[in-house]
């Protein structure tokens, strides 16, 4: 049998200075691999805030620090890329100081 | 307002982006080596590590896409700038210069146009030797009113 995948890279710019990544592997109609990443420009380099993504089949979300150096993991659920853009929209930069495992 | 430029990769598209992380990882193995020891420290290599390994399967379909949110990138696609990248989509021009004598337009106005949908994302200029080529990134674009 042959196999087949589709890769789905999005890039959306919320604002000028922010933007989010994301990565989706899905083999058939299921999503295989994800990963949406807010990114945030700090003085004039792209740095990683919060990235969701479900690496060895782990659904967990990352905080990194303004220097892009992770400080926190943690479990949460699945997320689709609507779902986090939603979230990034209501929040913003203010992501960075919440409970992301709540939300 | 959303305005999303969106991409289909060609085989040779797939192929030059396998090239691409070859060049700057060596191999699979060596970037998921890198990925493991850094754990989550680096989003884009664990992503590029997810791309390369999708990209190895052998009928793989790839889009890309890049959205703004918001209305100011519209007020910068005119008519003509519109025009200008069907030209280049169609006719792959050598340069801005080449480009310019093709639509018959003063080359100044034509780089200015260039360099606008430069800005916008949808043109992106690759230096060969002395010359520029303006490529165009998107095969289709598509504007979403938000209800």
């Amino acid at each position: 049998m042959v196999q087949t995948a589709s890769v789905n890279i999005q890039k959306i710019f919320v604002h000028r200075d922010e933007h989010i990544v994301g990565l989706e592997v899905s083999e058939g109609p299921r999503v295989k691999f994800y990963s949406y990443t807010y990114y945030v420009n700090v003085r004039d380099a792209w740095q990683p805030c919060v990235r969701w993504d479900n690496a060895e089949q782990q659904p967990h979300v990352d905080r990194y620090d303004e220097n892009g150096t992770l400080i926190e993991q943690q479990h949460c659920r699945e997320k689709s890329f609507k779902e986090v853009l939603k979230l990034v929209k209501i929040f913003r930069r203010n992501l960075a100081a919440m409970n992301l495992a709540e939300l | 307002m959303r305005v999303e430029l969106i991409k289909h990769y060609t085989t040779e598209d797939v192929e030059a982006e396998i090239r691409r992380l070859a060049d700057a990882h060596g191999s699979v193995e060596s970037l998921a080596q890198k990925v493991s020891v850094m754990k989550c420290g680096s989003p884009k290599l664990q992503d590029e590590l997810m791309l390369w390994r999708a990209l190895a399967i052998s009928h793989v379909e790839v889009r890309s896409s890049v959205a703004f949110e918001g209305s100011e990138k519209v007020a910068n696609m005119t008519p003509a700038r519109m025009d200008l990248l069907e030209v280049i989509r169609r006719t792959r021009p050598q340069s801005v210069r080449q480009l310019a004598t093709s639509v018959k337009r003063n080359y100044k106005n034509v780089y200015d146009d260039v360099g606008a949908l430069c800005d916008v994302g949808l043109v992106e200029l690759v230096v060969q030797g002395r010359k520029s080529r303006p490529v165009c990134t998107a095969d289709e674009i598509k504007l979403t009113l938000e209800s």
